[in-house]
C-alpha cells in the first residue's frame, strides 16, 4: 500500500496498542510531512512513548498501521532512517564525547578526518573543545545536546524525540528547547516531539497536536 | 572508659591483621631463604636456571598451553549460558544460577574423579565412541596429526578446568548482561554504529561485558595454572609448575640431600609467585574498571523488557546443566559398580560391597568414618579462626574507607587477598620448609593443616562480609545508642542481625573449601592418623588396581565429600541475600 501524498514521511493510520488486555491507545492517526516539526502533546502515561517506539520498531505493530516513506513499516522496517532521542540521555560512559558523537557517523574515515566531523557537530550544538571530555562531566543540558548531535549526524529521515529536556531545570528547557529547533530546522530535518510541557511543545515545534485528538 | 574499650579493640584488630599477613609471608620467605641456602643460589640465579631447566621449562609450557586452553573452552561453554541466562526471563532461575556454580565449590579431588569416571573405559563417553583414556579412534587420530602425545588426557583436563570454571563466567558475566539498562540497546541499535550485529559487539556487548569476561578469564587463568588435583589425575604424564613443585617438595629442603628438587622448588616458586600476581593485579584493575562501566537497572525490569527464553536457549542451558551434573552423577554411580574380569569376560556387578569396605577402612590408612571426622574437625575449626578473621579484616576494611583512609583500607584489602596469589601447594610448601624445618618437632602436631585451610579460606570470607558490612546502615547503631543498650546488644541489633544472611554463607564455603582442600593438605599431612576425606580418596587411587574394590572404594570416599559439600552450598544459596548475583 502507499501513501496518498508524496510529501509525507509519515502516516499512521489507525494504530492500536494492547498491553495485558487493556487499551494504552486506540485508533491513533497522523501524517508528518517533509521537514515539519510537530509536537504532540499529551498527560504523562497515555502512550506517546510507546507510539514514537512503535514508529522506530523498538515495539511491534499491527500491518498496514505505519507508513513511512509510503511504504508499511512492516514490510521495510525503518533501521537507519529514524533517530531517536530518549527521555534521559544515553550516552555511553567508556566512550567520550567526540567518540560517542561518531558513533551517529555513517562515513568511515582516518583520525583526522573523524576529529573534523566531531569538531564540525560540537560546534553546530554549541560545545566546541568538549571532544575529549568524558560523559559523566556533562550537565543535563550538555548530555542532551550530544545526543541530539549524533542523532543528527546519522542524517536521520524522521527525527523522535521523547520528552528530552523533562529532566532539566526551566529555564535549561526553554533554552533548549530553542536551540533543538533552530538545529532541527537548518539541518531541514523531520521531527516527532513528544512532551506534556505545553510552552516547551510551542517553542520546538511547526504544529503543536493534542494526542486526545489524534486518537479519535 | 569507653575510650581505652575503643583503644583496645582497633588494637586487637590490628594484631590479628598482622598475625595474618605475616603467617601468609613468613613461611614463604623463610622456605625461599631455606632453599636459597640449601641450594647455594640466590632469588635471581634460580629464575635464570628456571629457564634453563629443561624439565621446568616443559612444565612452564605445558601449564601455560593447558591454562590458556583451559580458559578458551570455558568461554566457549560459559558465555553462551550466561548470555541466554542474562538476556531472558527465566524460570526458576535461581536453581538454574545454583546448580551452574556447584562445579566451582566441588573439591578438585571430586571433579577428577568425576572426569575419571567420565572417561573410564565403561564410562558414557567411551560409549559414544570418545576414547579420552586409550587415545584409540579419532582422539588417536588427533594425536597422530598434530603431534602432541596424550592429547585424550589433555583434552580431559581442560574440559575438567572449563567444567570447574564455568560458574565463574556465568556469576561474573550474568550480572553485568540482566542488569544492564535495555535502553543502552535500543539506543545503539537507532544508530549507524549498531545498525547490525558486529556494530552492537563491538559499541555495546564488549566494552560492557568485555571486561566482566577479561576479568574472568583471568580468574580461569589462575584457577587452572594452579590445579593441582585434576591434573594429577587426569594427566599423569604431564607436569604443570603447581604439580611439579608438589611432587618435588617431599625431597626438598634439606642439605646434601636432592639439590636438583630444592633448586626445581624455589625456581618454580619464585617464577609462578611472578606469574600470578601479576595475573592477579591485572584481574584487581579490570574489576575497577568494570564497576565503573556498569549502568545498571533492577535484573527483573531489563528482564521484563527481553522476553522469554527461546528453544535454542533452552537447548543451551539445558546442555550446560547436564555438562554439570553428569561427572557428579557419574562418581556416585561409580561407587557402587565393581567391574571384575573372569577369563577375559568383563562384568559389571551393582553392590554395597565398596561402601561397606571403606567404612570398615579395609585398603586404605584411614576408615572412610574416621577420615570424614577428621575432615569435619579440620573444617569446624577453621570455620572459627575465618570467620573471626575474615570479620575483622572486613570491618576494619570498612572503618579505614570510612574514615577516608582510603590507601590503607587498600593495602589491607591486598592483604586478605594475599593467598589467592599463592596457590595451595605453595602455601604448604611454604608452612612444610618454612615451620616444620624449624621445628620439625610441628610436624607431628594434627592442627598443622588448619593453618593453610585459614589461608585459604579467609580471602572467601573477606570477599562475601565485606559489601555487607559496607551497606550496613549507621542508624541502626545511632538509634540503638539513642536507646540506651549495652555495647553488646547495640552490636547484635545493628551490626550481626543484618550480617546474618552473610555469615551463614561465609561460614558454609568456609566449611565447604577446608573440606575438599587437598593441594596443601595433600603435603602436610602424610602420617596417615589425621587424613582427610581429599587425601582418602587420592590414597585409594594411588593403589595399584588388583582388587576391583579399590576403584570403587574411591568414588564412595568422593561420594561423600561430594554429599556435604553440595549440602553446604545449598545452604549458603539458601541463605545468600538476595540480588546478590555475582561474586562469591
Amino acid at each position: 500500500m502507499t501513501k496518498n501524498n508524496s510529501n509525507e514521511i509519515i502516516e499512521i493510520r489507525n494504530l492500536s496498542k494492547r498491553f495485558e488486555n487493556e487499551d494504552i491507545f486506540t485508533n491513533l492517526n497522523l501524517s508528518i510531512g517533509e521537514n515539519q516539526i510537530i509536537a504532540i502533546l499529551g498527560p504523562s502515561g497515555c502512550g506517546k512513548t510507546t507510539m514514537l517506539r512503535m514508529i522506530c520498531g523498538l515495539e511491534t505493530c499491527e500491518k498496514d498501521s505505519i507508513f513511512f516513506n509510503g511504504q508499511d513499516i512492516k514490510d521495510n522496517n525503518t533501521e537507519g532512517k529514524v533517530g531517536f532521542i530518549f527521555q534521559k540521555p544515553i550516552l555511553f560512559p567508556h566512550l567520550n564525547v567526540g567518540k560517542n558523537i561518531l558513533l551517529g557517523s555513517k562515513e568511515k574515515g582516518d583520525k583526522k578526518y573523524n576529529m573534523k566531523i566531531i569538531e564540525r557537530e560540537l560546534e553546530f550544538i554549541g560545545l566546541p573543545g568538549f571532544a575529549k571530555r568524558k560523559i559523566e562531566s556533562l550537565s543535563g543540558g550538555e548530555s542532551q545536546r550530544v545526543a541530539l548531535a549524533r542523532a543528527l549526524l546519522a542524517k536521520p529521515e524522521l527525527l523522535l524525540l521523547d520528552e528530552p529536556f523533562s529532566a532539566l531545570d526551566v529555564k535549561s528547557r526553554r533554552k533548549l528547547a530553542i536551540e533543538t529547533r533552530k538545529f532541527l530546522k537548518s539541518r531541514k530535518m523531520t521531527a516527532i516531539h513528544v512532551t506534556h510541557d505545553k510552552e516547551e511543545a510551542e517553542l520546538v515545534a511547526d504544529r503543536v497536536l493534542d494526542w486526545e485528538k489524534i486518537c479519535l | 572508659m569507653g575510650k581505652f574499650r575503643n583503644s583496645f579493640f582497633n588494637l586487637s584488630q590490628w594484631v590479628i591483621i598482622i598475625s595474618y599477613a605475616l603467617a601468609i609471608v613468613l613461611p614463604l620467605l623463610y622456605a625461599i631463604i631455606r632453599l636459597e641456602s640449601v641450594t647455594g643460589n640466590s632469588s635471581l640465579d634460580s629464575i635464570i636456571l628456571f629457564f634453563e631447566n629443561p624439565e621446568t621449562l616443559d612444565a612452564l609450557k605445558f601449564t601455560m598451553v593447558e591454562s590458556l586452553f583451559s580458559v578458551i573452552l570455558t568461554l566457549i561453554i560459559g558465555l553462551p549460558l550466561a548470555w541466554q541466562l542474562g538476556r531472558y526471563e527465566w524460570k526458576r532461575i535461581s536453581i538454574i544460577r545454583s546448580l551452574l556454580s556447584i562445579p566451582f565449590v566441588m573439591p578438585a579431588i571430586v571433579a577428577a574423579m568425576g572426569f575419571l569416571a567420565l572417561i573410564d573405559q565403561d564410562g558414557p563417553l567411551q560409549k559414544i565412541g570418545i576414547d579420552l583414556r586409550s587415545e584409540s579412534g579419532f582422539i588417536g587420530d588427533i594425536s597422530s596429526l598434530t603431534g602432541f602425545e596424550n592429547t585424550g588426557h589433555f583434552i580431559a583436563l581442560i574440559v575438567a578446568h572449563a567444567w570447574f570454571n564455568i560458574s565463574l563466567i556465568v556469576r561474573m558475566v550474568e550480572p553485568t548482561l540482566s542488569t544492564m539498562d535495555p535502553s543502552w540497546e535500543e539506543q545503539i541499535r537507532l544508530l549507524p554504529a549498531g545498525n547490525n550485529r558486529l556494530g552492537r559487539i563491538r559499541n555495546i556487548w564488549l566494552p560492557f561485558i568485555g571486561p566482566a569476561i577479561a576479568c574472568a578469564s583471568a580468574l580461569c587463568f589462575v584457577f587452572s595454572f594452579t590445579s593441582f588435583a585434576l591434573v594429577k589425575w587426569l594427566t599423569p604424564n604431564n607436569s604443570t609448575m603447581e604439580s611439579l613443585m608438589a611432587e618435588s617438595g617431599g625431597t626438598a629442603g634439606i642439605y646434601n640431600y636432592r639439590v636438583d628438587t630444592s633448586e626445581i622448588v624455589l625456581a618454580i616458586c619464585l617464577v609462578q609467585l611472578i606469574i600470578l600476581i601479576t595475573a592477579l593485579g591485572f584481574t584487581s584493575r579490570l574489576q575497577r574498571k568494570h564497576s565503573l562501566r556498569h549502568a545498571m537497572v533492577s535484573e527483573a525490569s531489563a528482564r521484563n523488557s527481553r522476553g522469554k527464553p527461546t528453544v535454542f536457549g533452552k537447548i543451551i542451558i539445558l546442555s550446560g546443566l547436564i555438562f554439570t551434573l553428569l561427572p557428579l552423577i557419574l562418581i556416585a554411580w561409580s561407587s557402587f559398580i565393581v567391574r571384575t574380569v573372569e577369563d577375559g569376560i568383563v562384568s559389571n556387578e551393582f553392590t554395597l560391597a565398596a561402601w561397606e569396605n571403606v567404612w570398615a577402612g579395609d585398603n586404605s590408612t584411614i576408615a572412610l568414618h574416621e577420615a570424614l571426622g577428621n575432615s569435619l574437625i579440620y573444617a569446624l575449626i577453621t570455620l572459627m579462626f575465618s570467620l573471626t578473621i575474615g570479620w575483622v579484616i572486613a570491618s576494619t576494611i570498612n572503618r579505614l574507607e570510612i574514615s577516608g583512609k582510603v590507601k590503607m583500607a587498600k593495602i589491607v584489602d591486598l592483604i586478605s587477598l594475599a593467598p589467592l596469589g599463592i596457590s595451595a601447594v605453595m602455601i604448604g610448601l611454604g608452612i612444610l620448609l618454612g615451620i616444620l624445618r624449624w621445628s620439625p618437632s610441628l610436624f607431628n602436631w594434627f592442627m598443622i593443616p588448619v593453618l593453610p585451610h585459614v589461608l585459604l579460606t579467609t580471602p572467601f570470607v573477606v570477599r562475601v562480609m565485606l559489601p555487607a558490612i559496607r551497606s550496613l546502615d549507621n542508624s541502626f547503631e545511632e538509634q540503638a545508642k539513642m536507646l540506651g543498650l549495652s555495647e553488646f546488644r547495640i552490636w547484635i541489633h545493628s551490626k550481626l542481625s543484618f550480617l546474618l544472611g552473610p555469615l551463614a554463607v561465609a561460614g558454609s564455603l568456609t566449611i565447604a573449601f577446608s573440606l575438599g582442600e587437598f593441594g596443601a593438605t595433600w603435603i602436610l599431612v602424610r602420617s596417615g592418623s589425621w587424613d582427610t576425606l581429599s587425601i582418602l580418596v587420592d590414597q585409594l587411587m594411588s593403589q595399584p588396581k588388583f582388587n576391583p574394590l579399590i576403584y570403587p572404594m574411591a568414588m564412595a570416599s568422593a561420594t561423600v565429600l561430594m554429599a556435604l559439600t553440595f549440602v553446604l552450598f545449598l545452604l549458603a544459596e539458601k541463605v545468600r541475600p538476595s540480588g546478590e548475583g555475582s561474586g562469591f
